[in-house]
């Protein structure tokens, strides 16, 4: 009753300045509210920025057994490309391991993957072609085929089409070695047409110039199914 | 009782001004023997109207202020009774509560719904920021029925031939889109000048892919976009997250059956 006798002294006048004001008042906390509803929906700002979720590095058991490679694959690649070893006893991603390419210590960062069955590493920057070996839990195996390493700027290529190789770029005097899965090896130096055995599996390539010396090389990887 | 109160009334009510008599059990003090006071004959000689028009009311106070009691018109105090009149509200104050209630309700809400409005306009992109729209390509399937396939047609860079059009299937699964490896030749890439990757494919089968980039046109936007080439041959490309999904906006919009990649 007293709020109505107050209204009924106040002017008209004074009701719409004092409505007018307090509707504005409200509509501030009404507008905010709002607005970080919708902003809770839409805004990246309403959320803090995730923290990148990076790989954990967990190490695991030695092998028990000897370590053995059955395959590396492909065998040739560029300095960054991924190349798999497979075999058996690597063990699960020891403290204690190596892995040695063409020489050279493979750096922990470019081992994408070590599990008792699978390496997965990436090419070392500035190696060249060589062998490949590792050290596990104290014991060794090696790969006994030559990896080979190119670049860019590598101009020979080694194309496979229906069972027949032929070396493009090469310089006059070039070999050709080819190694199969059974441990069957090829040797040619006629590199325009050299007949592969159909019912045989490529394990690794070399060219070499007259003076047996490595030259890198590349292939498509569709043709040699990598 | 009856009659202290028909004595009050025969005594101090002016006029036909009626009244309401409030019992002294309200009162705090004791109630003051009046009626013992005067003789029972002495019956006021004018009868209380009942009440039909509003009428001015009398309240009981247990403290009145002297000036109000002094005021025959408007207060009447007895011992252990106060009564007050009351005026009747104008129809004016009801019409500028009425208003104030009205205005705030209206500006509180009209606030409400333009905020929304607007936010909402924000949050989703206005139109003009669609570069793509395609309509849901519905498929029949035995068990599911019909369910649309997130599939979007954009035109791809090839040397040798210009945009042309490719079906992609929408994957916010795919770490980066890709390409069956056949295409890398269709796009003037030699996969042995590529970076080789690995992935992991069905069956935790590791299988190597092809890193490279290919220029796809969304609206008027050209653009580079990270891709792999795959051995999975015969496969659908995919759009992925890396390049596509993290710098778009893809929009599923179910009302009006169609997908819509904004900026």
């Amino acid at each position: 009753m007293k709020i109505l006798q107050t209204l009924e002294k106040i002017s008209f006048k004074k009701i719409v300045s004092f409505t007018f004001l307090a509707a504005i008042v409200l509509s501030i906390p009404v507008t905010v509210w709002v607005s970080q509803q919708e902003t809770k929906l839409a805004s990246k700002a309403y959320f803090e920025k995730p923290e990148v979720i990076k790989p954990i590095q967990k190490y695991g058991a030695p092998p028990s057994g000897e370590p053995r490679i059955d395959l590396v694959w492909p065998f040739l690649g560029k300095p960054g490309d991924a190349v798999l070893i497979e075999g058996e006893n690597f063990g699960e991603n020891p403290r204690d391991k190596k892995l040695i390419f063409s020489g050279q210590l493979v750096p922990e960062t470019d081992i994408n993957r070590w599990t008792p069955n699978l390496i997965e590493f990436l090419v070392p920057q500035g190696s060249n072609s060589g062998l490949i070996s590792l050290e596990t839990g104290g014991k060794t195996a090696g790969w006994p085929y030559f990896f080979t390493v190119y670049n860019l700027q590598t101009k020979i290529q080694v194309t496979e089409n229906n069972d027949i190789l032929r070396i493009i770029n090469a310089p006059q005097g070039t070999k050709i070695e080819v190694f199969f899965t059974d441990g069957g090896q090829l040797i040619s130096d006629q590199p325009q047409a050299i007949r592969l055995p159909s019912d045989k599996t490529i394990v690794s390539v070399l060219v070499k110039n007259s003076q047996d010396h490595l030259l890198p090389f590349f292939v498509e990887p569709e043709e040699f199914g990598f | 009782m009856d009659n202290k109160i028909d004595q009050l009334s025969a005594h101090q009510s002016p006029g036909n001004q009626s009244f309401q008599p409030i019992k002294p059990s309200s009162v705090s003090q004791p109630a003051p023997s009046v009626s013992s006071a005067q003789p029972p004959q002495e019956k006021p000689t004018l009868p209380i109207k009942p009440l039909t028009d509003p009428q001015p009311q009398i309240q009981s106070q247990s403290k009145l202020e002297p000036a109000q009691a002094n005021e025959p018109n408007l207060a009447i105090q007895q011992p252990g009774f106060t009564q007050q009149e009351v005026k009747p509200v104008s129809w004016t104050v009801w019409l500028k509560l009425a208003y104030i209630v009205l205005f705030l309700a209206a500006a509180l809400t009209g606030a409400f719904f333009l905020t929304r409005k607007i936010s909402g306009q924000y949050a989703s992109q206005v139109d003009d920021q669609i570069l793509l729209q395609v309509p849901y390509q519905p498929v029949l399937w035995k068990d599911f029925g019909e369910v649309f396939e997130p599939l979007v047609e954009i035109p791809v860079y090839y040397p040798s031939k210009g945009f042309i059009k490719k079906s992609f299937l929408l994957d916010s699964g795919a770490l980066v889109s890709s390409l069956p490896r056949e295409e890398a030749k269709n796009l003037g890439l030699s996969l042995a000048k590529l970076p080789r990757s690995t992935f992991a494919g069905f069956g935790g089968t590791t299988s190597f892919a092809y890193r490279g980039e290919i220029k796809i046109k969304l609206g008027e936007q050209e653009l580079e976009m990270p891709v792999v080439f795959t051995e999975a041959a015969g496969t659908k490309p995919i759009l992925g997250r890396s390049g596509f999904f993290e710098k778009h906006s893809i929009y599923f919009n179910a009302k009006r059956e169609r997908i819509e990649i904004r900026k």
